[in-house]
């Protein structure tokens, strides 16, 4: 998996595109959208587990880190937020997890690859682009950030900073 | 559709997801421990997984070490051109000889950046949280998110 900054930012680079395509209320979903993007990353408390305590439940959560089994969670968490919100914060949760999918489908084969078509395939796909522990995932997404944050700051200024300059 | 009975079928479509996996995913991979508990079954089988270099002792152009796997433990015998050192995070493509006891490693790469790796993911989980608390607040009487706007 690239690094949980880069998915973050990526999640803060789709909510801003998507400001700018014309969905307004984009930004107010940054949070969701970011908690989308690192949703699949579950499957990591259970390496931890089995790290830490020798309890082996890795192939119980395999499906976490699939298309199927990430979206079905997804929806799940969705209706943990209040009525009135589940609509808007689905469809930011289902675009960060894709976003997640997709960075680890760059990933080198040997790291294993996403299991596609789980649970009808148990084959994994990876594009073998990128190592885990590179750092092009960052530098490629952050060139992505920079001219956005660039041209909200023209544009609105710091954000704890008012247009006209006066201060907080 | 009521939402406590959506919650209760996507929670049963995951469980049964889960299920599902720990049963047939086990039967296609293997664990170090199942490795070690059946070495007739393991002779001559691929493996690939991701460890630590442990008990390095190199010489005669071979590599001889402990691969460690969350916490698991297997001999590895490397003869390949990428030089390890102790402590080193690899990834490992080999052979199985469990019969002898040991994995023959043909390919492998060393995650030489793996502490940047879990450096960078700690900042993003601090942003993560600064985000997502800055927009929501649990509310702990209906169990669910609630915006601190609201």
């Amino acid at each position: 998996m690239p690094d949980w900054l880069t998915y973050v930012i990526s999640a803060w680079v789709l909510c801003e595109v998507a400001y700018l395509a014309g969905f307004r209320d984009a930004r107010r979903y940054i949070g969701a959208a970011a908690l989308g993007v690192v949703l699949p990353d579950l499957v990591k408390l259970f390496f931890l587990m089995k790290t830490l305590t020798d309890v082996d439940l890795i192939a119980f959560s395999v499906p976490f880190a699939t298309p199927v089994g990430a979206m079905l969670v997804v929806g799940l968490f969705s209706l943990f937020f209040q009525r009135g919100e589940t609509r808007g914060v689905l469809p930011f949760m289902v675009a960060g997890t894709a976003v997640h999918l997709v960075w680890d489908l760059t990933l080198h084969p040997y790291g294993g690859g996403t299991l596609l078509y789980f649970p009808l395939s148990f084959q994994q796909y990876s594009l073998g682009l990128i190592w885990s522990d590179s750092i092009l995932p960052l530098l490629i997404i952050g060139l992505c950030a920079l001219p956005l944050g660039i041209r909200r700051l023209a544009s609105e200024g710091l954000p704890w900073v008012s247009r006209s300059g006066g201060g907080l | 559709m009521n939402r406590l009975l959506m919650k209760a079928i996507l929670a049963a479509a995951i469980l049964s997801l889960c299920l599902y996996s720990q049963y047939e995913y086990s039967r296609r991979h293997s664990s170090i421990d199942d490795v070690k508990e059946d070495p007739e079954r393991f002779e001559n089988v691929s493996f690939r997984s991701e460890g630590t270099v442990r008990d390095l002792v190199a010489g005669g152009g071979l590599a001889n070490f402990t691969f460690t796997v969350m916490g698991d433990d297997i001999g590895a015998v490397y003869g390949g051109p990428v030089e390890i050192e102790e402590g080193d995070y690899v990834i490992v493509f080999g052979t199985l000889f469990m019969k002898q006891g040991y994995l023959l490693v043909e390919r492998l790469h060393i995650y030489r950046d793996i502490r940047r790796l879990y450096a960078l993911s700690v900042v993003g989980l601090v942003l993560f949280l600064a985000v997502f608390f800055r927009d929501w607040r649990l509310s702990l009487r209906e169990l669910e998110w609630r915006r601190r706007d609201a």
